[in-house]
């Protein structure tokens, strides 16, 4: 039985292999095409796909009875689905650097089963269960002596170019993944690094050589020929091996930033900070969410208290430090409802891709249950001149429903932000902020935090 | 030092000559591939042959721990 309902998600068209389609509840299937059936049967009836789940590295699936959606399908396969997908460019320093590392302890792997990985795009990692994990089953092939490595460019431009640019010329370089969706081009990468790392022999061949030939050089079939190619198995463990000792042998040290000292720099005192955690916690009991959105989470602190609750997390920020911070805490932690990610309220990411629909905007990946926009409200409407109806309706885009900490402008922090401004916000008051709100939200509870001018309020999106 | 030494010296006796091809199939990357893979074979080959030998020093003759990438070669 055919199901009319299933669509083909608009970011699976590239592989002949097989694609993925969104079933009528949102579930994911992976159709395997006539194609790939071979393959497929070699990874699984090796052991490989067996021992790559076990070692939690690639994304478990069962095989199901349904009938192929298309004619040149096989069968449909149904993987663990993903609470949340996310992209590399939202991606602390630390999460593509283990994304790289799966993926190359993948390739390295399958080598020892006589396969190999046909892609190395940074977009078959997502994040489940606070790891990076492998997505595209339809990845392998079998292994073929004298074949380089196929997917070398696309790794050394998905993964090396921008983990090289954030650790030796600027964290934010990986926003270029969102410009450049087939990787950071290799002689932009060579060309905004710094020269000293012409020193190191790893960013040497893998940056900037590699950097040169695949601008300048050209085929020379008559000299070189495909017939008298040279490649063993051991010169192609030799490059993965080098390439995971480059990868590894990067490290960024954060510095600090006005977000990183904030729990230094924050104007709460101890007992409001113990009043405000105790009522998040209360208010998260009450609506009892499955999701839940942190925006402007900072390093994540009450983004924990969701988690540890046993709720799947989002806990994003637009500060790439604290971000990274969150990921170091998660991995420490073992934590596995926590997804910390880079995003900027004021301009969070695109859809972007063929047709502007491969990848997803932020926002259209929710609406979350519950929303945490905790020492936000100030931010956006003093410091970004965002109108309160304005945060209002995005907010009610993206939450059904929504704790909100407004921060009157008496607020010391908020104070700050008008210091050379000017108080030029007249109807930023706390009745405008309630109308703002009402016209998209019940206000469930209302409760000012002790010492402090500060109000948290839970509110339920109407039409929820 | 001497791997960049190296590394640059395959990497300019190898480098063919330039041109303005219609498309960009990667042949370039392709082909960089093949060299680099040549010349960081060697110290590979080394590199595993040290870690052999080193784990027969480490512990008394067990069966050999599953060296995944040694016993391949």
């Amino acid at each position: 039985m055919i199901r009319p309902s299933a669509i083909k998600h608009p970011s699976s068209f590239r592989d002949p292999s097989g694609s993925i389609f969104i079933g009528p509840d949102g579930q994911i299937f992976r159709q395997i095409n006539r194609s790939y059936q071979a393959n497929y049967q070699t990874l699984t009836q090796s052991g490989l796909y067996q021992k790559l789940v076990d070692q939690q590295l690639l994304i478990p699936h069962s095989e199901t009875t349904q009938t192929p959606f298309t004619k040149d399908g096989w069968i449909i396969i149904q993987p663990t689905q993903i609470p949340f997908i996310s992209y590399p460019y939202e991606w602390s320093f630390s999460q593509l650097k283990d994304a790289a590392r799966t993926t190359l302890k993948i390739a390295l792997t399958a080598l020892n089963y006589n396969q190999i990985l046909k892609d190395a795009s940074a977009y078959n990692i997502q994040f489940y269960q606070g790891r990076p994990i492998f997505i595209d089953t339809l990845s392998f092939e079998p292994w073929a002596a004298n074949n380089p490595w196929k997917p070398y460019q696309q790794f050394c431009q998905h993964f090396l170019a921008p983990l090289v640019l954030m650790a030796k010329t600027d964290v934010r370089l990986n926003l270029l993944l969102s410009q450049y969706i087939d990787g950071i081009p290799l002689d932009l990468a060579s060309k905004l690094l710094p020269l000293t790392t012409w020193a190191n022999p790893g960013l040497l061949a893998h940056i900037h050589l590699h950097a040169q030939a695949a601008t300048h050089w050209s085929a020379r079939q008559e000299k070189l020929g495909s017939s008298t190619i040279q490649y063993s198995r051991q010169r192609l463990l030799a490059l993965l091996s080098n390439l995971l000792d480059c990868i590894n042998s990067l490290n960024w040290h954060p510095p600090q930033t006005t977000w990183s000292k904030y729990p230094q720099t924050h104007n709460y005192s101890k007992a409001t900070f113990a009043a405000k955690e105790a009522t998040i916690r209360a208010f998260i009991k009450i609506v009892n969410p499955s999701t839940v959105w942190d925006i402007g989470a900072n390093s994540g602190h009450f983004s924990h208290i969701a988690a540890d609750a046993g709720i799947h997390t989002i806990s994003s920020d637009y500060d790439p430090v604290v971000v990274e911070q969150n990921y170091q805490t998660v991995r420490k932690t073992n934590q596995k409802n926590l997804l910390p990610l880079i995003i900027n309220l004021t301009n969070p990411s695109p859809a972007i891709g063929w047709g502007n629909v491969e990848r997803t905007s932020f926002i259209k990946r929710g609406p979350a249950d519950l929303v945490l926009a905790l020492a936000l409200i100030h931010h956006l409407a003093l410091g970004h001149n965002v109108p309160l109806p304005n945060i209002a309706r995005l907010l009610s885009k993206i939450s059904r429903h929504l704790v909100v900490e407004f921060v009157p402008k008496s607020d010391s922090n908020a104070a700050k932000l008008l210091q050379f401004k000017g108080d030029i916000f007249p109807n930023y008051t706390e009745q405008n902020f309630v109308n703002a709100f009402n016209q998209f939200f019940i206000i469930l509870k209302k409760e000012p935090l002790p010492d402090s001018p500060r109000t948290l309020y839970l509110m339920q999106r109407k039409n929820v | 030092m001497f791997q960049i030494i190296l590394l640059i010296s395959a990497f300019v006796i190898v480098a063919p000559t330039r041109a303005h091809a219609y498309i960009d199939p990667g042949t370039g990357s392709y082909f960089f591939q093949i060299l680099l893979a040549a010349v960081i074979s060697g110290a590979f080959g080394i590199k595993i042959y040290w870690q052999k030998i080193r784990q027969l020093f480490k512990r008394p003759p067990t069966p050999e721990k599953n060296n995944d990438s040694a016993k391949r070669d």
